[in-house]
């Protein structure tokens, strides 16, 4: 299992450095993506772990509080994470 | 752009709302104000408040947000702007911009708890005028929030905390939705539409749907671009201005479309990202666009080009300029600008020096040079030149804290506010001013009780004025104070040895000894002057930037300060003196006239030193040539053409 872990500012910089390093993994299984160490996450980063989750074998991603909080905020969490409560989809509809 | 640069931007605008709330607050205090005055001040604090959020300056953003809820209830005419509140907001004006100072610099907030709790005082205390104001005129004349919103929201945020929200809110208003897509220049300005969704839930909005249907799969992805959307349940006591200001400060960056019967606008995405090509999804299909139920990524969507694009106002080209329109030009690339056409300046000069030593005259072509030189010249120097405005802009509030101080009060008259010079005086301009004021106020203008006594109006006036004179600016700082004490100058100055106690010296010279090193007059040293350096130190700035310092004073009258100053320091003209086979430049800033001295106005003088006698005066004559050399040898000065 390839495990990525991302850092404390994941800012647009810090996506377009590790989206490199997203692809390579491609392939070789589930991806183990370490956020635990975030503290700001932007959306660069997000739409980034989004198409990780979607994107072949998928990825598993552990938050920090920060990127919970975040993922909540825009409605994501359902998205990028396993255990927690319902996809955005199960939202009310716009 | 790199972050850094755009926070720049936002610093430079944080300025010009500054000024611009600044010169509001003084219209409502001379009484000169209007409805739009009032709009110009709340949106120069919003402006600032918007672009804090972005940029996450929180306790900027937190001050801003209390002083536009005030601002808000004033615009709303539910608080009276009465003379007291006017001080109120000047004061909450000063403090923000602090608060400006401090982001940009990195330093600590300024303590503004008991100020916050003033401003809310403020507005809780017109509360129930609010409510009698809004029962008296449902219809509120000049609306700026949209109908439908009655109610304050910030307002009602505070009354929730203290569970008094139901008493006020009689019957809570329908949801409404607001549907948001950030595109790339909104990640890649600097900006991040992760704190505008913030700022979104701040006012009271939560997520309840969010597109991921356009993310395509890591090998497609570009990370610069923007693939999500979202859309915002907001409270009913949120109008919609006030939501989509949220994002007024990326302007298009972020498309913003509001109803229930509206989606999340399309992206905006490069032909490259959004290939293969696909049948775009209905704008009309909610569930297509915003239903997080993961869309196939092999079906993209279409181009924004596409004709089924509904959503054409994001995908439509930028509309041209309009008239009048202002651009930011990076300073590095306009002093380059400035530099290279310095250069020509100096090399069409040379030319022409060239051909006239080699007596090559009448070229009809070297007119024509020289006159598109200077009107280059002139173009590129306009391009630098800001209005003196924005260093007049900052008196008011020098003015309110000496009065604060030294408890004298003074009116300010402000004329010329137009003219405009380069913006490196202007830059260079803020020290000496502000010591021209504090001077003015301190030593110029009397306590209430010598002014009543004088017969003069108890408030003091200090009057600014500019204006372009001769190819230079004149910038005149007056007051109507008890002038300078000609005699009090003279024997400190003799006490302090700055003048023999013989010396015989006109008006104007006693004047000016104000100017020398460490002379001061204020029986006690304070934090305003008393120092003997403040004088000085104008003197010595006003000379750096090629100019001149004059006084004019009456006693019991007033003094007045007159700074003559270049237009520009970026190209000084000079004129060529030749002395033997060398050449000299003198700038024309430092010449006052040119004369040739015949034998017969030149006499020696008690000193034997020649002296040349001329417009009235009697001047030193300094010989350049050795005085070794014999008269034979001294070269005769060519006559001028």
């Amino acid at each position: 299992m390839h495990i990525l872990s991302l850092p404390e500012r994941c800012d647009r910089a810090a996506a377009e450095a590790l989206l490199p390093e997203f692809v390579a993994a491609l392939g070789s299984g589930p991806l183990q993506i370490d956020a635990s160490a975030t503290r700001q996450c932007g959306q660069a980063m997000l739409q980034l772990l989004v198409s990780a989750r979607r994107t072949g074998e998928g990825a598993r991603i552990t938050p920090s509080p920060a990127l919970l909080d975040v993922a909540l905020l825009c409605g994501l969490d359902g998205e990028l994470f396993d255990d927690l409560g319902a996809a955005p989809g199960g939202k009310d509809p716009a | 752009m790199s972050p850094e640069e755009i926070q720049g931007i936002f610093f430079a605008e944080c300025d010009e709302s500054l000024q611009a709330a600044e010169s509001g607050l003084a219209a409502c205090q001379a009484g000169t104000h209007d409805g739009e005055t009032i709009n110009a001040i709340f949106r120069a604090v919003h402006s600032i408040k918007g672009g804090a959020g972005a940029f996450g300056f929180e306790a900027l953003q937190a001050f801003t947000h209390t002083f536009e809820t005030l601002l808000s209830d004033v615009r709303d005419g539910s608080v009276a702007l009465t003379a007291p509140l006017v001080e109120l907001l000047l004061r909450a004006l000063d403090t923000l911009s602090d608060h400006v100072s401090a982001a940009r610099d990195g330093g600590t907030a300024p303590a503004d708890a008991a100020l916050l709790a003033e401003l809310e005082a403020a507005q809780a205390r017109n509360a129930g005028a609010a409510t009698a104001a809004h029962d008296e005129s449902p219809e509120d004349p000049a609306p700026v929030e949209p109908a439908g919103d009655p109610f304050d929201l910030d307002s009602l945020l505070d009354s929730l905390d203290a569970e008094l929200a139901p008493q006020s809110a009689p019957q809570a208003a329908p949801e409404w939705h607001i549907h948001v897509r950030p595109h790339a220049g909104a990640m890649g300005n600097g900006s991040e539409p992760m704190l505008l969704l913030r700022e979104l839930a701040r006012l009271g909005g939560r997520c309840v749907a969010v597109d991921c249907s356009r993310v395509p799969p890591l090998d497609l992805i570009d990370g610069q671009q923007g693939y999500l959307g979202w859309t915002f349940a907001m409270p009913g006591t949120v109008g919609e201005a006030e939501a989509r200001d949220v994002f007024d400060f990326i302007g298009d960056d972020c498309s913003v479309s509001v109803g229930a019967d509206q989606t999340i606008p399309e992206p905006q995405l490069p032909l490259a990202a959004a290939a293969p090509a696909a049948p775009s999804v209905p704008a009309a299909s909610p569930a297509a666009a915003t239903g997080g139920a993961p869309a196939d990524p092999a079906a993209p969507l279409a181009p924004e080009s596409a004709p089924s694009s509904a959503m054409g106002s994001q995908a439509a080209p930028p509309a041209p300029p309009a008239a009048g329109q202002s651009i930011r030009i990076d300073l590095a690339k306009l002093d380059k600008l400035i530099d290279s056409v310095g250069e020509l300046v100096i090399a069409q000069a040379m030319l022409a020096q060239r051909l006239d030593n080699e007596n090559v005259t009448g070229i009809e072509e070297m007119g024509l040079l020289e006159t598109l030189t200077r009107d280059i010249q002139e173009s590129a120097m306009a391009i630098r030149a800001q209005p003196i405005g924005s260093v007049f802009s900052r008196v008011p509030r020098i003015l309110r804290e000496l009065a604060a101080t030294t408890g004298k009060h003074t009116r300010l008259e402000i004329s010329g506010e137009s003219t405009e010079l380069d913006k490196t005086v202007i830059e260079k301009l803020g020290e000496p001013l502000t010591h021209l004021i504090r001077n003015a106020v301190d030593h110029g203008i009397e306590s209430a009780e010598e002014r009543l006594a004088a017969g003069k109006p108890v408030e003091g006036t200090v009057s600014l004025s500019a204006e372009h004179r001769s190819g230079r600016i004149h910038i005149r700082i007056a007051d109507d104070g008890k002038g300078i004490d000609q005699a009090r100058v003279l024997a400190k100055a003799i006490e302090k040895g700055i003048v023999p106690p013989d010396a015989q010296l006109s008006r104007e010279e006693i004047d000016h000894l104000i100017f020398a090193p460490g002379f001061s007059t204020a029986q006690a040293v304070s934090n305003i002057s008393g120092r003997g350096v403040g004088m000085d130190v104008v003197r010595q700035a006003v000379k750096d930037l090629g100019g001149r310092i004059t006084i004019e004073s009456e006693a019991g009258k007033g003094t007045a300060f007159v700074l003559t100053l270049p237009l520009t320091l970026a190209i000084s003209e000079g004129m060529i003196v030749n002395v033997g086979d060398q050449s000299l430049v003198v700038p024309l800033a430092s010449v006052v006239e040119s004369l040739r001295p015949r034998p017969a106005r030149s006499r020696a003088s008690a000193t034997a030193r020649p002296c040349s006698t001329c417009a009235g005066g009697s001047f030193p004559l300094s010989r350049c040539t050795p005085s070794s050399a014999p008269a034979s040898r001294r070269p005769r000065p060519k006559p001028a053409c």
